[in-house]
């Protein structure tokens, strides 16, 4: 189910009504009830593999705590560490079946071509079960939780059921871990009109950046990387800067309605964004962006592997698997490890290159808390960030070296000529889609200092109402949607 | 704390409902169908109407409501909408009977030949999105829509949203009860020029498409039931029309028999015009405006047969010299007006355009920065059937202008330097003419503050009809004299 379709509305009208109406002791059953049916609804099969993915790592963490009262600390520490790599191992084993095995098989059979040895290994040709890259990590932490006490094992498979498969979240996040969401279940939420209003409004704010803005640019993005040959210079600049905007707006609409829906049944779930195109570094920005994913796998994966206290050497190890497996995690494709490995690369050159920085800056007296300079370091921060992106959107490696090859091409007539018209959006949805770029940094850079839902609640009814009207007539009328529109699916949903 | 969220969540949905009908208002394509619809339907709920007409583009130019006024003295409004499915024909027909009390309601049958299971989105949207909310617009999309689609129909801005960049004047501002006088007639002044090619004589019967076959009983259910009394007919048209097409019957005229044996069990008079052509004295070449439309011409013969018809067979009142019914002799003259309009529109001679335009409630507005206006003769005589001198006592001079108003010249005047006059003929109407408008010298016309004028260099001339009130033609001449537009 499409969290912007009428179906869902619909879904979610009535899942909220009874969820107020009835006793406590139901509420979470019925969020079960409701989190499954919304999930089977796309394809019911793969609510097994779902189940399975809940029944190992909830069997894990009872057998952890079991192995908690062993007398003997060496036995049960290895008894421990044994459940913790066995629902790992069955976990990611489906994991990797689903989403690795072609991909891995194939990377196999061309290596192995290399030193003319052929192999034929069957091909998998079930779809990706959705949300499985979400649910197998949210499931694993509490596995990891358990292990490391930070939270008790759940007795009630119900209550951890629906915590692997909470309606808002099981599709694409935020990645809860088990410590910070669990508990949840177990409070009682009641009716509140400003939290109900509240998550409404990140509902709607949600949904206007989807089909307003985010499916606009997708249709430039689209035109241009789908024929990357057929386009050259300031086409391709404007479709690589549209879609650093594009793959923003959509994951941040998505989270925001996640969370908007979360937060309408009383439940807090991790903000994935907090101004990610605004950081002044590469490390800033992954402290921003989908910071539910980073901070799993810091805690889960970087940490573990000895973090950065084992010497700058290990250190950049470190960063750079954290974000090859980032990449991986995203999709089996080479250009998404390039992807992540850009990325490794920026935070590792940073490091690298911090002495030389901080010399000429020392040097040559520049002054570092001025705006201009902060100025600078976003902008290049954008750059390098909107740089990794080319190998993101594009369809094949030669794809992205295609579209790197073809930024360099100075063409600034097609800014004037109308050529710019042709790629999908004409000259009043291209106004729409950079009204909306600007609407977006607008309300991030407001965002930094403010809470943007406190301060509209503090104005006059009519400015109030004029906003939340003036919203919905937007979508309405500017969104990307209805006959003649193929609604665009999130992104990260088909991670 | 509930209590606050249902009142206020109510206020919040009850304005997004209003908004919701004011952009659906706004969005919708504006077609004259729109405009029939809502006259028909909401706007002239008062004007009682004897006969009301409906089925598809075929019934639009079948049967004129102000030949059979001027006739016979009967009301009729034609709710026909262009690709009528029948089934929305059904519903439509429920709505007009919300409206107006026992009228004879007249049916055309020509979609009876769909197959299709849905008809076309855009021909259905042509009807039901100019329908408003009501039950019987929710049958209709129920019954006569894909699934898919419901959604899409109850909430037209879903379907037209995109329109947002296309929006004109005209879609703020839509006045549909400027052709009021026309009652929802349209017929084209073309003519086909070629004859029939299907033939309509044969006696044998083919089924009905069962769809379409509901719904005809469902009709004839209806009228029974509501006690109006119906007419059914087929209009002249060439059946291979739809041979070919994947979604018609593949034979529409043993079709009609089948509907002649329906009808005549049910007690229904079934007129089939393309088996009176004879009768008639119908010409496809000179009577059709293409395969499967009437033009004025043959509409008028159907009409005066069709006419007669009712008076004879039915107790209908002659309403011409009722007082309550002024308003059909005046709608009669300004629909008159906008037929000869549409004449005049056509005609490229400029001979026989200046007899059609010589009318006194026409205002003429000739003007001209030609120097060779003078040398013009045939300009000169033509424009001498009005008065015009072209200012013979002092014929030099390359501006010249003249204005006349109830076929007298108001105003004529040569110059060698540019014309501008301003004319008030009444509080209505008010004239800017120039010879050479300030911004690129070619010659200008504001009437109430708009341009009328194409801007074109040499002799141009606006006729302005005072009763349907606006420009009905503005040309220019080439070089030939031929009239341009």
């Amino acid at each position: 189910m499409q969290f912007i379709s009428l179906s869902f509305l619909m879904f979610f009208l009535i899942v909220c009504t009874l969820y107020f109406v009835i006793p406590f002791k139901f509420q979470c059953a019925w969020l079960l009830i409701s989190s499954y049916f919304f999930y089977m609804i796309v394809n019911p099969k793969y609510a097994i593999l779902i189940a399975t993915s809940t029944i190992i790592t909830y069997l894990s963490g009872l057998l952890i705590e079991n192995a908690n009262k062993i007398s003997n600390k060496k036995n049960a520490t290895r008894l421990k560490k044994l459940y913790v790599f066995a629902s790992f191992s069955s976990n990611l084993g489906i994991l990797f079946l689903f989403k690795y095995y072609n991909f891995f098989n194939d990377t196999l059979t061309r290596i192995l071509n290399l030193f003319s040895i052929s192999i034929h290994m069957p091909a998998f040709k079930y779809l990706l079960p959705l949300g499985i890259s979400f649910y197998t990590l949210q499931s694993l932490s509490y596995t990891m939780d358990v292990y490391r006490k930070d939270v008790a094992a759940e007795k009630n498979l119900g209550k951890y059921a629906l915590f692997v498969s909470f309606f808002p979240q099981v599709v694409a996040g935020p990645i809860e871990k088990s410590k910070n969401m669990l508990h949840q279940f177990n409070e009682k939420h009641f009716f509140n009109y400003d939290r109900v209003k509240n998550g409404l409004l990140l509902i709607l704010w949600g949904v206007m950046v989807k089909i307003v803005i985010a499916d606009r640019l997708a249709i430039l993005v689209k035109t241009v990387y789908t024929n990357p040959n057929n386009y050259k210079g300031f086409a391709t600049i404007i479709a690589t800067l549209f879609f650093t905007f594009q793959i923003y707006c959509d994951f941040l609409s998505y989270s925001n309605i996640a969370r908007g829906a979360a937060e309408v049944l009383g439940f807090k779930v991790t903000n994935n964004f907090r101004q990610p195109y605004l950081s002044k570094s590469i490390k800033e920005f992954w402290s921003c962006w989908h910071i539910s994913l980073t901070s799993w796998f810091k805690d889960y994966v970087y940490f573990p592997l000895g973090g950065n206290r084992r010497g700058n050497l290990i250190t950049y190890c470190n960063i750079m698997i954290i974000f090859l497996v980032s990449g991986l995690w995203h999709g089996a494709t080479s250009t998404f490890v390039i992807w992540g490995g850009l990325h490794g690369l920026y935070q590792i050159s940073a490091y690298l290159l911090k002495p030389a920085k901080v010399k000429i800056i020392k040097t040559f007296k520049i002054k570092t808390e001025i705006f201009s300079f902060k100025l600078l370091q976003v902008l290049i921060t954008f750059l390098l960030v909107n740089f990794a992106w080319i190998f993101f959107r594009a369809t094949s490696f030669l794809n992205a070296i295609t579209v790197i090859k073809n930024i360099f091409y100075f063409n600034p007539w097609v800014l004037l000529d109308g050529s710019i018209f042709k790629l999908g959006l004409d000259s009043f949805d291209l106004s729409v889609a950079i009204i909306g770029i600007f609407l977006v940094l607008t309300v991030d850079i407001m965002g930094r200092t403010k809470n943007l839902r406190i301060q509209l609640s503090k104005q006059n009814i009519i400015f109030r109402w004029g906003a939340y009207i003036g919203s919905v007539v937007a979508i309405l009328v500017l969104g990307m949607y209805g006959p003649g529109y193929s609604m665009q699916q999130f992104i990260y949903s088909q991670f | 704390m509930v209590k606050k969220a249902f009142i206020k969540g109510s206020i919040f949905i009850i304005i997004l409902f209003l908004i919701n009908v004011t952009l659906n208002s706004l969005f919708v394509i504006k077609t004259n169908h729109r405009a029939k619809l809502t006259e028909g339907l909401y706007t002239n709920t008062g004007d009682a109407f004897d006969v009301v007409l409906l089925g598809s583009s075929h019934m639009d130019a079948l049967i004129n409501p102000n030949t059979l006024w001027k006739q016979y003295g009967i009301t009729s409004f034609d709710y026909s909408t262009g690709g009528q499915p029948i089934d929305v024909t059904y519903y439509l027909l429920k709505e007009i009977l919300k409206k107006h009390v026992n009228p004879i309601v007249v049916v055309d049958l020509y979609y009876l030949g769909s197959t299709d299971k849905f008809g076309n989105e855009g021909y259905i949207r042509t009807a039901l999105d100019n329908i408003k909310f009501s039950l019987n617009k929710v049958d209709a999309i129920i019954n006569c829509t894909p699934k898919k689609q419901w959604i899409n129909y109850f909430f037209p801005i879903f379907k037209y949203h995109d329109r947002w960049k296309e929006l004109t004047e005209r879609d703020y501002t839509f006045d549909t009860s400027e052709i009021y006088y026309k009652k929802g007639f349209g017929a084209s002044h073309d003519l086909y020029g070629k004859e029939n090619t299907s033939n309509s004589s044969t006696t044998d019967k083919a089924n009905l498409p069962p769809k379409t076959e509901e719904y005809l009983n469902k009709i004839i259910n209806l009228s029974k039931k509501e006690g109006f009394k119906l007419i059914f007919t087929n209009a002249p048209h060439d059946y291979n029309q739809t041979s070919g097409s994947k979604f018609w019957t593949t034979e529409p005229a043993k079709m009609f028999n089948k509907v002649a044996e329906i009808s005549k069990n049910n007690n229904i008079p079934f007129i089939n015009y393309n088996k009176m052509i004879g009768e008639l004295g119908f010409n496809f070449k000179t009577d059709m405006v293409n395969i499967g439309h009437l033009n004025i011409n043959g509409s008028n013969k159907v009409t005066l047969n069709f006419g007669k018809y009712l008076i004879e067979n039915y107790k209908l009142t002659d309403h011409r010299n009722d007082p309550n019914y002024a308003n059909w002799n005046s709608d009669y003259i300004l629909n008159s007006h906008a037929e000869a309009a549409i004449d005049i529109t056509s005609e490229t001679d400029l001979k026989k355009y200046t007899a059609l335009i010589n009318n006194k409630d026409y205002i003429i507005v000739a003007s001209s920065n030609d120097d060779k206006i003078l040398e013009n003769t045939a300009l000169k005589t033509s424009l001498s059937q009005f008065g015009l001198k072209l200012d013979s006592k002092n014929n030099v001079g390359s501006n010249y202008l003249a204005v006349i108003n109830d076929n007298k010249v108001q105003s004529e005047t040569l110059s060698n330097s540019k014309l501008a006059k301003t004319f008030e003929f009444d509080k209505d109407i008010n004239l800017q003419v120039s010879t050479s408008s300030d911004d690129n010298n070619m010659p200008s016309l504001i009437l109430n503050g708009v341009e009328c004028l194409n801007k074109q260099d040499g002799t141009n001339i606006v006729v302005y009809d005072k009763l349907l009130k606006n420009v009905i033609d503005n040309i220019y001449l080439d070089s030939n004299n031929t009239i341009k537009r």
